[in-house]
């Protein structure tokens, strides 16, 4: 409904001149300089006190009051400088203080001018120092693989799958309708509640992906409760020429290859307008567990999407289109009728061999997900008079998803989902006060219609999984920053209220019912950082969020067939509230970085999914029933990262994601929480050599001992095939220890085209594993070696 | 590349757009009833399992199947889905499709009697839409009715004769009393 907008955005252009002194001889030239200024784009205005390092040389220096800046007796060589200022990212850019001709010595005609270089910084989204980003040089590297795979290399983030195709992004423990994706600018919209409902995302178009970790409603609205991943394509921007971009990946395992073109460039004819266009396809055939390959686990993808910008004077209108479509194949040996079935999948030590063909194919089968989701994005940008802005965007989304069973005959039926989402975001970017305070106001709007049969207010068949229903939204909030030297601080409240329609069927009968609920609420943040003698940095985050129940949790009733469970909603379910805290403390120096988040965040009515120990006959015997309940939660963990690097070319890092959840009415943890775990990176950057970077790369996820023990709820017991044991039919898989290896070599030419080329291995080792939040592990192992091969040209 | 032709390649893009609902009806499968009919002679039993608001809502109605001791009956089944008007026979789509279904008729106790096949799919393996079923002594217990799906994985048959691959579409235990 929130849309992201550029308040945020208050871009930076920081031109860049590199100047270097030549010099005659062998001997290394130390008498280079760099200078340059900052400057807000949008207000125009120099940026006073950015620090601009390079650290290699042990230089740095802040930009005076006109927004400029010197760093002088740099020598020779390719480095890494560092830009830092407060309120905005931070960004590094590679400069190489080389002479463009060597024999040229002229003195007088020293200051060659190498590269005009212009990078646009974007104003952070959380203070406090809770986000963490993902750059296109990382996503490069991770080309190919799911969006929420990307994101497992951030610490606290971890992934839902659905074997090793389907993967939902976990934030702290907390996701689906307790997250939201950003997506362009538009807040995404689909079947979010499902498990195994995968964000439909390219990721092949994201150039940056942030995560706030924490709650973040004040901004986006009601579900940022968990965090918010924003996914942002390249700002498009004016070029001469036509430039393209191609990423193409390979990898053995599952035969899977893709490939994305992305041309942009910009009309000569009209002035201002730019354009790209993007597609990418990918294709994937039966993966492979390190024993055994598992049949129908096919994937197929294809993707496009158009841009446009028109930019006159003050005015910036923007255009997008986008359109994702893929088609999944659902491991065949994961079909189950019902407990029994279970059971027997369970009580195996590896799939039937019916399940693990030992021949290949890209064939995908009944049962499969067919998806395709639809963006169109209108945005205006208006710089009205003394450095105010106000932007208008709509969005407009279409989800249609079907999930088809492996039915008798040819029929071609399915479960359908068909959702339709409008949202207009209207934010007014207001002029700085006292030079100091800046901030934005908005409105936000949100109707969103969803169709499972029949028409939104007809419905036609009873035995859906959700209703239908439409969903009216407004919210309007007001933010404000404060800035002053080392310091920082922001505040913001908000209020949404969301009106739900359902229209549904009560079995057998022929009238309609109808429910409305209206969910309103308050929230507000507040953070302050600060940071320390240049090295440290101190920053709290205190917010408030909230979620109204979500469709599922207050209409389902039936079986979910994936998990063979009856599942059973509540429509007395209550709004759920989040109180989060975290602190962010930070310390950088030249060869050690250390981070540590904390988080204390306490969800009053969390609502989860409970079994209730009885259970429904149908007629493929007796399920389990699980109702959808309330508690009240805790959630408190540690994302704690220590990188030593030395030169900039040997770097050791770690990653520790620590998460206790606990249900604080029954005093015992909470089911399906990500076990804690440890990622470690060994990497080498080489100088000129045939290789640019080796990386080791270490996963420990460790075996997850906090399971819920005692009922939910008071239960007569009853037989079914399966005994669950706190909730779960088997215990939670061990821990496991994975290595990657990872080879890369770039190539930099003239004119900024490049060539990038890595190859990778996954599970090196070929370890057998099964991890927690995988919900086949009851059926399979997880998916084995893999070498995987990876292109980026830029031309 | 010419600005026409990237003007051309948007042009396909937006074309090739699909709609992807026009391929795939909205609909779920529903099994409401099962019908046994145990026929000796001129001597017929039926008996069924009726759920026609489907999974949960109403509990299903499952007769009790009474039959006599020491007597071969022809058993025949039927699955009907009864929430519709009219009635729609799965019965046929499963014998249509008999290569991936296989019916399996278990009693609680050996001494409640036995199934045997009637009837065979084109590769000679049994289905059991119609068979025999011989009762022994009296007694009481339950029997047991699946409805196994087994269908190609890749193109390759699983069926094998055996309930082991494929999974449940029915799966039902009636009280059985021989007397």
């Amino acid at each position: 409904m929130l849309q992201k907008g550029t308040s945020y955005l208050f871009s930076l252009t920081i031109s860049l001149l590199i100047l270097s002194n030549l010099s005659f001889g062998q001997t290394l030239n130390c008498t280079c300089f760099v200078k340059g200024k900052i400057i807000d784009r949008q207000s125009g205005e120099a940026v006073v006190g950015a620090l601009v390092e390079i650290s290699a040389q042990k230089k740095a220096t802040f930009t005076n009051k006109n927004g400029e800046y010197l760093i002088e007796n740099v020598c020779e060589g390719k480095y890494e400088m560092n830009i830092r200022i407060l309120g905005y990212d931070s960004q590094k850019l590679e400069v190489n203080l080389v002479h463009e001709n060597t024999h040229d010595f002229d003195l007088n005609e020293s200051e060659i001018h190498l590269d005009g270089i212009n990078i646009s910084a974007k104003r952070i989204e959380s203070i406090s120092g809770n986000e963490k980003q993902l750059s296109s040089e990382q996503l490069n590297k991770l080309t190919g693989q799911n969006l929420a795979t990307i994101l497992t290399s951030i610490s606290g983030i971890s992934i839902i799958q659905t074997g090793s195709s389907i993967g939902k992004p976990v934030i702290h423990g907390m996701h689906s309708n307790r997250i939201l994706t950003i997506n362009n600018g538009i807040r995404h919209e689909a079947q979010q509640w499902g498990n195994e409902h995968a964000p439909e995302i390219d990721p092949f178009l994201a150039k940056q992906i942030t995560v706030i970790k924490g709650a973040k409603s004040v901004r986006y609205g009601p579900e940022a409760i968990g965090g918010v991943i924003v996914i942002e394509p390249n700002e498009l921007k004016h070029l001469d020429k036509i430039q393209t971009e191609i990423n193409q990946f390979f990898m053995s395992n599952g035969l899977q290859n893709g490939i994305s073109g992305i041309v942009e460039s910009s009309f000569h004819k009209i002035r201002g307008l730019d354009w790209r266009v993007q597609a990418s396809t990918k294709k994937g055939g039966n993966t492979s567990t390190p024993l055994y390959n598992l049949a129908n686990t096919g994937s197929q993808e294809f993707n496009f999407s158009l841009g446009a910008k028109y930019s006159r004077k003050k005015t910036d209108l923007n255009f997008f289109l986008s359109q994702f479509n893929s088609k999944i194949g659902i491991f065949s040996g994961a079909h189950i009728g019902n407990t029994t079935d279970l059971a027997l999948a369970i009580g195996r030590e590896k799939p039937l061999d019916i399940y693990t063909p030992e021949s290949f194919t890209y064939k995908i089968n009944k049962p499969y997900q067919d998806i395709q989701h639809s963006l169109v994005k209108l945005k205006l940008n208006q710089l009205l008079s003394k450095n105010q802005n106000l932007q208008v965007t709509f969005g407009q989304q279409y989800n249609f998803r079907a999930e088809i069973d492996a039915l008798r005959g040819d029929r071609n039926t399915a479960q359908v989902f068909k959702i339709n989402t409008n949202t207009l975001e209207v934010l007014l970017n207001h002029k700085p006060f006292i030079k100091r305070i800046s901030g934005n106001i908005g409105l936000n709007g949100l109707y969103q219609y969803n169709i499972s049969t029949g028409s939104i207010k007809t419905p036609q068949k009873s035995n859906v999984l959700i209703p239908n229903y439409t969903n009216f939204t407004v919210g309007a909030f007001w933010i404000e920053r404060y800035v002053k030297g080392d310091f920082e601080m922001e505040a913001g409240m908000r209020f949404d209220k969301r009106f739900l329609d359902v229209y549904y069927l009560k079995r057998l009968q022929n009238e309609i019912s109808n429910e409305n609920f209206g969910n309103q609420n308050f929230t507000n943040t507040y953070s302050i950082s600060r940071i320390f003698k240049n090295r440290f940095k101190l920053g709290y985050n205190f917010a408030t969020a909230w979620k109204p129940p979500v469709v599922n949790e207050l209409f389902s009733d039936g079986v979910h067939h994936g998990s063979a469970s009856y599942e059973v909603g509540d429509v007395n379910l209550k709004t759920e509230k989040a109180i989060e805290n975290s602190v962010v403390l930070n310390f950088s120096d030249k060869f050690y970085q250390f981070e540590v988040l904390g988080y204390f965040n306490y969800l009053r009515n969390y609502v989860f999914l409970a079994p209730t120990g009885n259970s429904v006959l149908t007629i493929r015997g007796a399920f389990p029933e699980f109702k959808y309940t309330q508690t009240n939660a805790r959630f408190v963990g540690f994302d704690i990262s220590n990188t030593i690097s030395k030169f900039q070319k040997f770097t050791v890092s770690n990653q520790l994601s620590l998460l206790w959840a606990d249900d604080l009415t029954r005093n015992q943890p909470l089911i399906f929480i990500p076990a804690n775990k440890s990622e470690t990176a060994l990497s080498y950057k080489f100088n000129k050599f045939w290789l640019s970077e080796i990386a080791l790369n270490h996963r420990f996820v460790a075996k997850q001992n906090r399971t819920p023990q005692s009922q939910i709820f008071d239960t007569n017991n009853s037989e079914t095939a399966l005994k669950l044991i706190g909730g779960d039919y088997v215990a939670t898989p061990a821990a496991y220890n994975l290595f990657d290896l990872s080879l890369s070599k770039n190539y930099k030419f003239k004119n900024q085209n490049s060539i990038n080329i890595i190859l990778e291995c996954k599970n090196i080792l070929n370890t057998q594993y099964r991890d927690y939040l995988n919900r086949f592990r009851y059926f399979t192992d997880d998916i084995g070696r893999n070498f995987s091969f990876r292109t980026n040209i830029n031309f | 590349m010419k600005k026409s032709n990237i003007l051309l390649l948007c042009l396909v893009l937006i074309f090739s757009a699909c709609k992807k609902e026009d391929e795939i009806g909205e609909e779920n499968e529903l099994i409401t009833t099962i019908k046994l009919n145990f026929k000796n002679g001129n001597d017929i039993k039926s008996f069924s399992y009726k759920d026609l608001d489907g999974d949960g809502g109403k509990a299903p109605l499952i007769d009790k199947i009474s039959l006599a001791s020491n007597t071969t009956y022809d058993l025949s089944i039927e699955f009907l889905d009864e929430s519709k008007s009219p009635a729609v026979n799965i019965t046929e789509e499963v014998s249509g499709e008999s290569d991936e279904h296989l019916v399996l008729f278990t009693p609680s106790a050996t001494v409640l009697g036995a199934y045997s096949y009637s009837d065979k799919d084109v590769n000679l393996l049994p289905v059991g839409l119609i068979g025999k079923y011989r009762t022994l002594t009296t007694g009481i217990g339950t029997l047991k009715v699946q409805l196994r799906h087994q269908p190609p994985i890749n193109g390759k048959n699983t069926k094998d004769g055996t309930s082991i691959p494929g999974s449940d579409d029915i799966n039902i235990d009636f009280s059985l009393e021989v007397k």
